[in-house]
C-alpha cells in the first residue's frame, strides 16, 4: 500500500471536458478579485444591524416605515450572507506555489 | 519592384491580443533526492500547497495583529486615528498619559504601513491555481 500524502486525493477525471478545470492567476489578481465581495460582506452586515435597529425604534414611532427598515434589513442580511458564501466559508480549493 | 516592406504595412496583418494570463514562474526543484528528510525518510519537496478560498482568504483578511493581513492595516489605521485622538485629549491631563498614547499611535501607526507586506505585497507575483 502506497502511503499518499494527505492532500492527494483520488477524484474523477473529465477527459472529454472542453474548458480547463484549473485556471492561473497571481495571488493578488485572485486575491483583489474576491477582496471586493469581502468589503461587500463587512458593509452589507453594517447595514443591516444598522437597519435592525432603526426598525426595532422605528417600529414604535412610525410603524410603516419600521416594518420597510425591517423589511431591507432582512434584505441585507441575505446579501450579507452571500458574500460571506462566496469567500470566507467557500470552500473551493486554490493551489498557492512558492 | 523590391521586396522591402514597410513596417508599418505589417501592423494591419498583425492581431492585436491582450495577454491575459502571463507566464509565471513556479518554483520547482530539479533534485527530488537531495537532503529534504521528514522523520528519516525522503519525501517530495512541498513546492504547492492546496487551501480552500476561505481558508486563504481567513488568513489574508481577518487575523488580525501582526500576521500580515490587510486587517491588520485596517486596525491599525482606526487605533492609529484613536491614540491621536487619546493624545489631544490627554494633552492638557497629563503629559506622560499622553506620552503613552504617542507611543501607542507611533506603534498603530507603523502596523498600517507595514502590515499588508508580509502576506500580500511580497507574494503579489506568486503563483495561484483555482478550481473553475
Amino acid at each position: 500500500m502506497i502511503e499518499h500524502d494527505p492532500g492527494v486525493r483520488t477524484s474523477m477525471v473529465f477527459a472529454d471536458m472542453k474548458r480547463p478545470m484549473l485556471g492561473a492567476s497571481t495571488r493578488w489578481d485572485y486575491f483583489s478579485k474576491h477582496l471586493v465581495v469581502w468589503k461587500e460582506h463587512v458593509r452589507f452586515r453594517t447595514y443591516a444591524i444598522i437597519l435592525a435597529l432603526l426598525g426595532v425604534y422605528l417600529i414604535f414611532a412610525q410603524p410603516v416605515i419600521g416594518i420597510v427598515s425591517l423589511g431591507f434589513a432582512t434584505f441585507f442580511y441575505q446579501k450579507h450572507q452571500h458574500a460571506l458564501a462566496r469567500t470566507l466559508k467557500s470552500h473551493r480549493t486554490i493551489i498557492i506555489g512558492h | 519592384m523590391s521586396n522591402h516592406v514597410k513596417i508599418a504595412d505589417l501592423k494591419h496583418y498583425v492581431k492585436k491580443e491582450k495577454v491575459t494570463n502571463p507566464t509565471i514562474p513556479l518554483f520547482v526543484p530539479m533534485d527530488q533526492a537531495g537532503d529534504m528528510l521528514e522523520g528519516g525518510k525522503k519525501v517530495p519537496v512541498h513546492t504547492a500547497h492546496t487551501y480552500t478560498r476561505g481558508d486563504k482568504m481567513e488568513e489574508l483578511v481577518v487575523d488580525p495583529g501582526r500576521t500580515g493581513g490587510l486587517a491588520s492595516g485596517y486596525i491599525g489605521y482606526f487605533y492609529a486615528i484613536v491614540s491621536f485622538i487619546l493624545v489631544v485629549l490627554t494633552y492638557n491631563v497629563s503629559l506622560y498619559l499622553a506620552a503613552v498614547f504617542a507611543y501607542a499611535f507611533g506603534y498603530y501607526w507603523s502596523q498600517r504601513m507595514l502590515a499588508p507586506f508580509w502576506n500580500i505585497t511580497w507574494f503579489k507575483g506568486k503563483m495561484l491555481y483555482y478550481t473553475k
